[in-house]
């Protein structure tokens, strides 16, 4: 309980000074096993904010947008990578901002539990590793590693990489079996033509509704996005898989070396199409070939943007 | 019309204004035989190369991409290849996670003297998508609207 009482009072306490002029956070809302996003604009709104299991969303996707305004936000460790990540790129300022960091030891992913219970959630509680899932059939329990969101049973950064003040205890990162990138490696295990077939199929589902993309915190380019320029025409009106496919290539592509597989995308697809996968193979690629891991470094560069004259890692062509 | 027996593949090639497209236009002038499988696209420089390319082309029925620029540190531009260097080869990591076998696609240097390189170059792979065979097509008509006909009763 401690831990939101100081987020709360410090948050009070920056909105008081004008030290800020909104603070984006989480509160409670009907979802119950999510927070909504949230800007605290008066002292009073401190009081409404929230942290737990449910608070999902990365709120640094707001960060960009609210350029010139001098804005608080509260993230956890993952978020903060956006953040950093942000920063490094000049699409924020650090001085506007005011980060209130909080560690995390993980938060409930509503479409992995809703594969597990029947009906809807109506309601979650959490007792010593389990959690207790209230839904129109009566209560039933799930583990809560078969709960959390898939990306917290491999965090390697459940603490803030950066934060003005940070709040909860430190949370050690986690060790998962096979390692940080086990998914990346069982997908790569299959087949070849598999894999091909698996976006395929998968991306066959796409509304194209671009919820993804506008989901990013890292996707900036708002009306001057690719996918919706007609010169060139790099996508068509035509309804087949191809398109679909090649606007996640591009989306990809565009943040490769920049992602810090926060999740967003994936999480505000309506018909849950897995595109994560596609983001952290590249993140892991991008780390193998250039040691970078985005959103450490607000200083560093992003790979893409930058060469070596000898790249140690890259073969070379005779 | 191919001059060659087996059946023609798609492959594009992308190269540089200064160097590669230089090299293959050396390789014509000294009357070296090449593959006539490979369809070439000029760019500026091969800083040009947005990966986006090389994905539209294989999603647009391409079997094979060539990208071909000047050797580092012999760029028209300086540094154009350097970056082009990092997003190649991260866009190469990038296809087997896509399904598309990396064989399919190659970056390498060819200066513009070298013209001998660049029929070397392009032989071997044409040779190399040639045993790989073509690439396996996307299903052409979208699922959710054949659902949708079904759904309205048009259906078959």
């Amino acid at each position: 309980m401690a831990v939101i009482d100081d987020l709360r009072s410090a948050v009070r306490k920056a909105l008081e000074e004008g030290r800020v002029d909104m603070v984006l956070g989480w509160r409670e809302c009907s979802d119950p096993l999510r927070d909504a996003p949230f800007y605290a604009r008066s002292p009073e709104d401190a009081d409404k904010l929230v942290f737990g299991r449910g608070s999902v969303r990365n709120l640094a996707a707001y960060l960009p947008r609210l350029k010139g305004q001098k804005v608080g936000v509260v993230v956890k460790g993952c978020d903060s990578r956006s953040v950093a990540q942000l920063l490094s790129e000049g699409l924020i300022k650090r001085d506007d901002l005011v980060i209130f960091g909080l560690s995390c030891d993980g938060v409930l992913d509503r479409t992995r539990l809703g594969r597990q219970v029947d009906g809807v959630v109506l309601g979650a509680t959490e007792d010593a590793g389990t959690v207790r899932v209230s839904t129109a059939a009566g209560e039933c329990e799930v583990a809560l590693d078969d709960a959390l969101d898939e990306r917290c049973l491999r965090c390697r950064y459940p603490n803030p990489v950066l934060a003005d003040e940070n709040f909860g205890e430190q949370v050690a990162p986690r060790e998962p079996e096979g390692g940080v990138w086990a998914d990346v490696d069982a997908f790569l295990e299959l087949p070849l033509e598999e894999r091909f077939r698996h976006w395929e199929r998968e991306l066959g589902r796409c509304l194209r509704c671009y919820a993804c993309r506008d989901a990013c915190p890292l996707c900036v380019c708002r009306d001057h996005c690719a996918a919706e320029s007609r010169s060139p025409h790099w996508l068509s009106a035509d309804s087949g898989v191809r398109e679909k496919l090649l606007f996640q290539v591009m989306h990809c592509l565009h943040t490769a070396g920049r992602c810090t597989e926060c999740g967003e995308c994936q999480r505000a697809c309506p018909v849950d199409i897995p595109i994560l996968a596609l983001r952290r193979a590249l993140a892991r690629d991008a780390e193998a070939l250039f040691g970078h891991v985005a959103g450490t470094d607000p200083e560093g560069l992003a790979p893409l943007l930058t060469f070596k004259a000898e790249e140690e890692t890259i073969p070379e062509r005779d | 019309m191919s001059a060659e027996s087996r059946p023609e593949l798609r492959i594009i090639g992308f190269l540089c204004n200064w160097c590669s497209y230089g090299g293959a236009d050396t390789a014509g002038v000294a009357r070296l035989n090449q593959p006539t499988d490979l369809r070439i696209v000029r760019v500026p420089c091969s800083g040009r190369m947005d990966p986006m390319f090389i994905a539209k082309a294989f999603y647009g029925g391409a079997d094979g991409v060539l990208v071909s620029g000047c050797h580092p540190r012999d760029c028209h531009y300086s540094e154009g290849n350097f970056y082009a260097r990092r997003r190649l080869e991260l866009f190469l990591r990038f296809l087997p996670v896509l399904g598309i076998d990396p064989q399919r696609f190659h970056y390498t240097w060819v200066s513009a003297s070298e013209g001998q390189r660049w029929q070397q170059t392009v032989t071997d792979f044409v040779e190399r998508i040639h045993s790989l065979g073509p690439l396996p097509q996307l299903c052409e008509s979208d699922p959710a609207m054949k659902q949708l006909a079904q759904c309205l009763g048009g259906g078959e």
